[in-house]
């Protein structure tokens, strides 16, 4: 057995990860292939999400026990405790379904014609300049990117606005307020640089649950990334393509961890790794 | 302290409630939760009607009572979750008291081991694992416990590298203290409060991840009655109008999980107010 894992790395480095048994089609080609799909549907839900996030969490923060930093709160607490698949059933159900206002599968209608420069669809009909191929791509990104941003975006909001809190009370704000400052600027350029550590640390690790909960996203709503592929795999017990595809989803979150080591080091340097 | 906090307070009762319901679910379940009828299914509630008043939260794709499976999926959710815990809670203990209380090397492999299993997303581990093991409940148990235990290793080093360095253990070391004494009686009740409150936070996590197992197929064979089965299963009937079967399943994973994410934050709060986030 373990001459087969030795034969298996030795062409691992060599980035042959063997033939699908389903499609007999090499498996790093078709992550390749599904990478962009996943890729665009992550980027905006946590584009979304700490948007969202940062928004609820800075206002909750500086209005402490009003209307709305309860809300908030409130519906951060559901999002934390919301299964990811049962939310974007729920929204497909609502917005596709009942009002039946938005696309609930897929990535374009088969109709619109794009060509494929990127696999990036958002980029692609930008670049050549397609405008009904964006707006279209537009509209089936948002459903399944809500679903997969919102649990990100509860644990940010909550995360900003305890972090805010703490640095609010110290007394270099105090200082800053009794200089004169605008408010505006004391909390976006002095409180929040201080707060954007824990933050920053909570997007990174928030990135791991994204790639999980792309799994359940893409599943649900037919979205042809890499979490959907990875299901088809285990499913159809293609051994090639589940070794491959977990491989390439755990390399990636490792190289988001990285990314947000050096952030730290970034944004304060007494953080140093020694 | 912990009896003024009202969300801890609610979610304790949310938890104790769904224990209620676990041991009596026989008795509360209004029907047999695998008995199928076809003539019956995908039918509505009793918001519809009165006729409807023998399913009251209506009948699934083959014509089983959804409340019943809702109740019984409580047990195979809220066991699921707590024995995948203890699975985690053990090995987590084990790599975590050895490597904070031996340190050099021992410390350094074992940490080594627990960063590879951090550097997977929890669903996508429990997956791979689930993929080579095979589907079914014991397996999706152990697959999550191996999943959690990484976390609760560090948890329980970094407060046993506090401890190891404070003066009553190195008292108890100068009168000839053994190893295991020390570990035993000085060193885990002084670990137990991080514990206790990373397991609860753990169980609302691990059935939340058992859900996702059984929505993606991989968990409780059928008929075994699971939340997360269940919404996959109405999940092509949903387009359909039947909107209750994916509903209702959905919701009881969300109060579950709700309740012991309040009582967790409740026990971090009176027990170990430095874990606070």
């Amino acid at each position: 057995m373990y001459i087969q894992y030795f034969i298996w790395f030795k062409s691992l480095v060599r980035g042959d990860l063997g033939r699908s048994i389903a499609t007999h089609s090499p498996v790093l080609e078709e992550i390749f292939h599904r990478f962009p799909a996943t890729l665009e549907l992550s980027f905006f839900a946590m584009i979304f999400a700490i948007v969202v996030g940062t928004m609820a969490g800075i206002i909750s923060a500086i209005r402490q026990y009003s209307f709305f930093d309860y809300t908030s709160m409130t519906v951060a607490l559901f999002g934390i405790s919301m299964p990811v698949f049962w939310l974007g059933l729920m929204l497909m159900f609502i917005f596709g379904l009942w009002l039946n206002i938005l696309p609930i599968s897929g990535r374009i209608d088969v109709a619109i014609p794009l060509k494929n420069l990127t696999g990036l669809y958002l980029l692609d009909s930008l670049l050549t300049m397609n405008w009904q191929a964006l707006g279209n791509s537009l509209l089936h990104l948002i459903l399944p990117g809500v679903a997969l941003g919102t649990i990100p975006m509860a644990i940010i909001a909550r995360i900003t606005r305890s972090s805010m809190l703490e640095v609010i009370r110290q007394d270099f704000i105090r200082t800053e307020r009794a200089k004169g400052l605008p408010e505006k600027k004391v909390i976006f350029r002095h409180a929040l640089k201080n707060a954007l550590i824990p933050i920053v640390t909570v997007i990174g690790m928030e990135f791991g649950l994204l790639l999980g909960g792309a799994i359940l996203t893409e599943t649900i709503f037919a979205w042809p990334g890499l979490g959907r592929y990875t299901v088809d795999a285990v499913n159809a017990r293609d051994y090639p393509a589940i070794q491959g595809s977990v491989l390439f989803i755990a390399s990636l979150f490792v190289v988001v961890n990285l990314i947000t080591d050096v952030l730290y080091a970034f944004l304060n340097p007494r953080i140093r790794y020694h | 302290m912990f009896r003024k906090n009202k969300s801890a307070m609610a979610g304790l009762v949310i938890i104790l409630v769904m224990v209620v319901v676990t041991l009596c679910a026989p008795y509360l379940a209004p029907n047999n939760p695998i008995q199928r009828n076809l003539s019956i299914r995908l039918k509505p509630g009793s918001w519809a009607g009165k006729e409807y008043a023998k399913y009251p939260l209506g009948t699934d794709y083959l014509g089983r009572c959804l409340l019943s499976r809702i109740i019984w999926g409580t047990r195979t959710s809220l066991s699921v979750g707590f024995i995948a815990v203890l699975i985690s809670t053990v090995l987590g203990l084990l790599l975590g008291v050895l490597g904070g209380y031996f340190g050099k090397w021992i410390d350094t492999f074992l940490m080594r081991i627990v960063d590879v299993l951090f550097a997977f997303p929890s669903i996508l581990l429990s997956i791979a694992i689930m993929a080579a093991l095979g589907p079914g409940l014991e397996k999706a148990m152990i697959a999550i416990g191996i999943v959690y235990a990484p976390q609760m290793a560090r948890v329980v080093r970094s407060a046993i590298l506090v401890i190891k360095e404070m003066d009553y253990i190195e008292a108890e070391r100068a009168l000839g203290a053994s190893h295991f004494r020390i570990i035993w009686y000085h060193i885990l009740p002084n670990v137990l409060a991080p514990v206790i409150v990373y397991s609860t936070l753990s169980v609302a996590g691990a059935i939340l991840d058992a859900a996702a197992l059984g929505f993606l197929g991989l968990g409780a064979i059928p008929p075994t009655p699971e939340w997360g089965a269940m919404l996959s299963n109405s999940r092509q009937f949903l387009m359909s109008g039947a909107w209750w079967a994916a509903t209702f399943p959905g919701l009881a994973i969300v109060l579950a999980v709700l309740g012991l994410n309040l009582l967790g934050d409740g026990l971090r709060d009176a027990l170990d107010p430095r874990l606070r986030m």
